[in-house]
């Protein structure tokens, strides 16, 4: 159980101010979805909360303490990557296992074991990252984040990679995981219709700025800023029958 | 089949040009004396004759210059990489050409430049090391950040975020994943220490001349057979380690 609240994150690299006084909040076990256009920020915010790069200034909390300059390593927050970024020379039993034994945690075996009957990718073990299919290669990345039991769950667009049919799917699936796993996610895509489907909350952001966060709902069909309805609006005319993608 | 001629041309060429001569050198070292166009008689004499202390030496003194050479290259381009692969600091691009501009300078120039600086430890081991290393650790970092840089980012920040300390994260992901850019790297330094003249000539002291040397030597001298010899043990030598590593490297998951 975890919330994750951020307080006036900026980051600048060089000159460019990447984001700018951002504020917001993950609740236990909530959806948090960034949505914007590319360069708008999001994934730097996402670094900044796997703390892989650190803050000018603000102040990031987990559960209320502090966890600014608590570097990545010992941060335990999981990240899943638009590419998996699977270790290629560790098979896939290997892959799931690094982080356990990295902690040195004991019944390294039943659990790598136990993740991956929930991930439905049991006999995959002796197989190589190359060696299996996109969809098995998101699960045995989620399943070697999981395993570590982390606070925060961090999805960086892994979706953007597979065929529109298998997206459905997965989406669906990454749905239900978060939910068995009860954990906080912060999701981060630049696909309305993928953001409206998965989120409980979705934040919109422009030039590094958080302009709007709200229940998808609301954010479709009752945007309070000018750029929201802007941003939106280019799905609803792609879109004719919004429940039928199952809003939510 | 005009494609076949050409093929057969150019491997014509290339054997007259690189094995030909690789296998004249080797008949050197079984000729006692060659005086006609072709060899009149052969014998082992002058194999005999590098069995004495003055020659055993000599290939001591390389086997000892190329393995220390080898260690203290391969260490230092693996720890030069991964800093250049994986951090950015201020000056970077400018200190990476300063690291590689060796490669671009006469070996003779590097040399009298090193002997002048360096008075203490003229004439000593330490010198030729110095002179081997800086010649030949641009060319070994070169190959070692080449595989390294292609790491992507994402594999290291993931490993960091399982809990892998940045130690950890280097034993386990940067040495697995650049494997192959080591190996080719000290492929490549076991290779030039063995065969490096042009700055060697100019550092090495007495007693510790190496096989290139003492080759350029016997020249001078006009003793053919001992040149043969020593290339011969030259080639062998070379093959054998670029053979072992590549053996090593061969063993893929």
């Amino acid at each position: 159980m975890t919330e994750v609240r951020a307080e006036n994150l900026s980051k600048s690299f060089g000159d460019t101010h990447v984001t700018k006084n951002l504020n917001f909040t993950i609740k236990h076990q909530e959806f948090l979805t960034l949505l914007g256009a590319s360069g708008c920020g999001k994934t730097t915010t996402l670094r900044l909360v796997l703390g892989s790069i650190f803050p000018d200034s603000g102040r990031i909390y987990f559960n209320g303490e502090d966890v600014t300059d608590i570097p990545c390593y010992k941060r335990n927050v999981g990240i899943v990557y638009q590419d998996y970024a699977l270790f290629p020379h560790l098979n896939i039993y290997e892959n799931i296992a690094f982080g356990l034994k990295v902690k040195k945690e004991k019944n390294t075996e039943s659990k790598v074991k136990e993740i991956m009957e929930t991930l439905q990718i049991s006999g995959l073990e002796e197989r190589y990252p190359h060696q299996i299919s996109g969809g098995q290669q998101q699960r045995v990345a989620l399943a070697r984040t999981l395993v570590v039991r982390p606070k925060i769950l961090l999805l960086d667009e892994p979706l953007s990679n597979v065929d529109a049919k298998l997206r459905y799917e997965l989406r669906n699936e990454l749905k239900k995981i978060q939910r068995m796993m009860k954990i906080a996610t912060l999701y981060v895509t630049h696909d309305q219709e993928e953001a409206l489907t998965i989120s409980d909350r979705i934040a919109i952001m422009n030039n590094g700025r958080i302009i709007e966060v709200g229940k998808p709902r609301d954010i479709y069909f009752h945007p309070k800023e000018n750029y929201t309805k802007e941003f939106m609006g280019v799905i609803s005319k792609r879109l004719k029958n919004l429940e039928q993608i199952g809003i939510r | 089949m005009r494609e076949k001629i050409i093929l057969m041309l150019v491997l014509l060429f290339l054997g007259v040009l690189i094995i030909l001569p690789l296998c004249v050198v080797f008949l050197l070292s079984i000729v006692p004396r060659w005086s006609s166009v072709f060899p009149t008689s052969f014998s082992f004499e002058w194999w005999l004759a590098i069995l004495k202390p003055k020659f055993t030496k000599v290939i001591l003194n390389t086997l000892l210059v190329t393995a220390v050479s080898t260690l203290i290259t391969v260490g230092y381009a693996i720890i030069a990489s991964y800093l250049f692969a994986f951090y950015d600091f201020r000056g970077k691009e400018i200190l990476s050409s300063l690291i590689l501009s060796p490669t671009y300078v006469a070996g003779v120039v590097l040399a009298l430049g090193l002997l002048t600086m360096y008075p203490l430890i003229r004439n000593t081991f330490w010198i030729l090391m110095l002179g081997h290393f800086v010649v030949i650790s641009p060319i070994v970092f070169r190959c070692v950040l080449s595989s390294m840089i292609k790491i992507p980012n994402n594999l290291i920040e993931a490993s960091y975020s399982l809990g892998s300390s940045k130690a950890n994260t280097f034993w386990r992901i940067v040495l697995p994943l650049s494997k192959q850019g080591i190996l080719s790297g000290t492929v490549l330094s076991i290779g030039t220490n063995i065969s490096e003249l042009s700055v060697s000539l100019l550092l090495y002291g007495a007693g510790w001349a190496t096989i290139p040397i003492q080759i350029y030597l016997e020249r001078g001298w006009g003793i053919l057979g001992i040149a043969g010899v020593l290339s011969t043990i030259l080639i062998l030598i070379t093959l054998t380690t670029v053979f072992c590593v590549d053996y090593l490297g061969g063993k893929k998951p």
